[in-house]
């Protein structure tokens, strides 16, 4: 098989990964593009001025010579000697400025002109004649055959008032120096321009890299903070207003990401603290009671009572570990139409009996009927877990009351009860994993102190929140809402 | 009964096997998934507890492996995973049951009976344990010929376990069954309606029937 007929893919060739334009480089060359086209423009617009101040003056003088030989010919139109003499004497009146002036009839006939204009500017090169009305007559540049510049100037004007014959007046004026001039302007003006090029590029580099400079010591800041050193802060002093914002911005992310931080700690610390407690019980009594031979029952009681223990260990690490679920925002719930007053009257009988114990009343009010598309489940433990709260801080004779209402979009659960309160300076933390408002108070009765947290999480799963206020002496209400999707 | 136990942690094996054994049962552990994929077609079983996470080839790969090759085998999935999404896989993978990992062996026993219980026995409408009677068709529970004063919920309490006599529920369970709550808790809500219970149905009389099985939960039986 010939190779030539088989396809040849272009195989592309790899893209090379661009690089985007540091920031110092894309505003250095603005400010490059911007400044030098400034000074390029004014110096282009004085040299130009200048050049044309210049013209302006050389016609301005080359306009009175035209008009003095032109009131001469009306004057007296016979005076041949006049004219001429006027004429051909001319570069004598102004010996600074070399001046050629010619008079030639329609014709073409030469009727004077200044000695040695023919070799120097035939009539041939004024070839815009003027007729004499203007103010002032506008002449342009000729070089001559000899190398040097002449503004010249043709006017023809009517010498008698019938208008039947006229004259042309041609003038000329050397004005070579004029040139040397705006040529040395020129060389000045592109050394002007060369150190302007220098000068902005460089000038712009530097002083960009001074205000870029405060965004690469926050870059070199934010790169230096890890977990040991989140207490670091951008120092905001002397930044300018842009900067400052997003100085600002970048500390209060640190500051969240510290407290974020501090808190795990703290947690992880408490977890340690609470695993603490039942381990060493379970350790201790095993140890007891391996010292010596014991009757079948002490070993019962002893199995037993880790058995206890166990339990305990295991329901605080589900609840960890529905805490650390209901955090993930990505967590799913799984949502049912809920009967709330059912729900309720379920939980009612489930606690009826704790409450008669505790001599404390315990009602329920919710309309019969009312549908909520919420976890049924987590609504349970919540609800559960607020009524054995209640439960377990209202003395005898107080009362606990449930409420459920659907306001808006959310199933509002308001808990009171008649206890004995929260006080102020706690209220902030009761939501707080394993945090117990009374310390002193035994595990047992106080259970794992993770209750509260929980019903916080499962108002977060549902999109809603959980409140609380509490006046101490008088009770406590807990509102907790659930969002219906 | 026969049960094959497939689970690689030597520990959880050892007392499975141990308990379960006691409780009349046959059992078999493996302690690959490939071994017990084997054991689990070549051998007739009642039941497959599986691990998820074994040596050579997974607990869910084991079941997908079985139901394919036809076999209908009962499955109950043991596993440390929790998620939802752990729990809806297992299930559609065709396991019966699924337990999460640390559980009570009494909540795992009474999951094996209601899996082996699901081929339908009718419950009778009358329950005797000594001499505790309960009508269940009159919602009448009477002992020595007593009627018992009892609340809706006592009655479902105290039929819970006489129908599960001899079996220690768990406080989940009770409140699972009883009163429709699904979820763990520290509460003795549970033990207070248990203790309600006792005043009517074990205090009046010598002979106690209703027993407390410390760190598991209660039990429902006639001990001499």
């Amino acid at each position: 098989m010939s190779s030539k007929n088989a396809p040849n893919p272009e195989i592309p060739a790899p893209v090379p990964k661009k690089h985007p334009w540091s920031l110092a480089a894309r505003l250095t060359l603005w400010f490059f593009v911007t400044s030098f086209s400034l000074i390029l423009v004014a110096t282009g617009y004085l040299y130009l001025a200048l050049a044309k101040n210049l013209d302006r003056e050389d016609d301005h003088f080359l306009t009175d010579r035209a008009r003095g030989v032109l009131a001469l010919v009306r004057e007296r139109p016979t005076d041949q000697d006049a004219i001429r003499k006027q004429v051909v004497w001319a570069g004598a009146a102004h010996p600074e400025s070399v001046i050629y002036l010619r008079v030639i009839r329609e014709d073409g006939q030469v009727v004077a002109e200044t000695s040695g204009m023919g070799e120097v500017l035939p009539s041939s090169v004024f070839t815009q004649t003027q007729a004499d009305k203007s103010e002032e007559f506008s002449g342009h540049n000729h070089r001559s055959t000899n190398g040097r510049w002449f503004r010249v100037v043709a006017v023809r004007a009517s010498i008698d008032r019938t208008g039947a014959s006229a004259l042309v007046v041609q003038a000329a004026m050397d004005r070579s120096h004029e040139e040397e001039l705006l040529e040395d302007y020129r060389r000045n003006l592109w050394i002007v321009l060369g150190v302007a090029l220098i000068v902005c590029s460089l000038g712009g580099y530097f002083i960009i890299l001074k205000a870029v400079r405060p965004v690469q010591k926050i870059a070199a800041t934010a790169s230096r903070i890890r977990s040991s050193t989140l207490d670091e802060r951008i120092a905001v002093d002397g930044l300018p207003a842009e900067l400052r914002i997003l100085a600002d911005t970048f500390n209060e992310m640190l500051d969240r990401l510290e407290s974020s931080f501090d808190r795990l700690s703290q947690f992880s610390a408490d977890i340690a603290h609470e695993l603490r407690t039942p381990l060493n019980n379970l350790r201790g009594e095993a140890e007891v009671a391996l010292t010596r031979p014991r009757t079948l029952d002490e070993y019962r009681d002893v199995i037993g009572s880790s058995l206890e223990e166990f339990g305990k260990l295991s329901r605080m690490i589900d609840s960890l570990l529905f805490l650390a679920r209901a955090e993930n925002p990505a967590t799913q719930i799984n949502r049912e139409p809920v009967d709330v007053a059912a729900q309720l009257e379920l939980l009612r009988e489930y606690f009826e009996a704790a409450a008669d114990e505790a001599g404390v009343t315990l009602t329920m009010q919710g309309r019969p009927g009312w549908m909520a598309n919420i976890d049924r489940t987590l609504f349970q433990r919540a609800v559960s877990n607020l009524l054995s709260n209640a439960l377990r801080h209202t003395p005898t004779g107080g009362k606990v009351e449930v409420q459920a209402e659907i306001v808006a979009d959310e199933l509002v659960i308001h808990v009171t009860d008649t206890g004995e309160g929260i006080p102020a300076t706690m209220l902030p933390h009761i939501f707080d994993r394993f945090f117990r408002a009374d310390n002193s108070r035994s595990v047992n009765t106080a259970g794992t102190g993770l209750g509260l947290a929980i019903v916080k999480g499962i108002a977060q799963l549902h999109g809603g929140s959980v409140t609380v206020a509490s006046e101490p002496q008088h009770g406590t209400q807990f509102c907790l809402r659930l969002g219906l999707e | 009964m026969k049960i094959l136990v497939v689970e690689d942690e030597e520990k959880t094996a050892a007392y499975l096997r141990k308990g379960l054994t006691e409780q009349g049962f046959v059992v078999d552990v493996c302690d690959k998934g490939d071994d017990g994929l084997f054991t689990a077609r070549t051998a007739g079983y009642d039941l497959i507890i599986l691990d998820v996470m074994l040596p050579e080839r997974d607990g869910w790969s084991v079941l997908t492996e079985l139901r394919r090759g036809g076999n209908t085998t009962p499955a109950l999935y043991l596993t440390a995973r929790d998620t939802v999404q752990d729990r809806v896989k297992g299930l559609e993978l065709g396991a019966d049951d699924y337990l999460v990992k640390p559980f009570a062996f009494s909540e795992l026993l009474a999951r094996i009976r209601n899996i082996l219980r699901r081929s339908p026995s009718r419950h009778p409408d009358v329950l005797q344990v000594g001499d505790l009677e309960i009508d269940f068709i009159r919602h009448k529970a009477s002992r020595a010929d007593q009627r018992l004063d009892l609340t809706p919920k006592e009655f479902a309490l105290l039929s819970l376990l006489a129908r599960r006599q001899g079996e220690v529920l768990t406080r989940t369970l009770i409140a699972e069954q009883v009163w429709d709550m699904n979820f763990d808790s520290d509460t003795n809500v549970v033990d207070v309606h248990v203790r309600r219970l006792r005043s009517k149905v074990d205090d009046p009389f010598d002979k106690k029937l209703i027993h407390t099985v410390r760190g598991v939960g209660y039990v429902l039986e006639e001990r001499s």
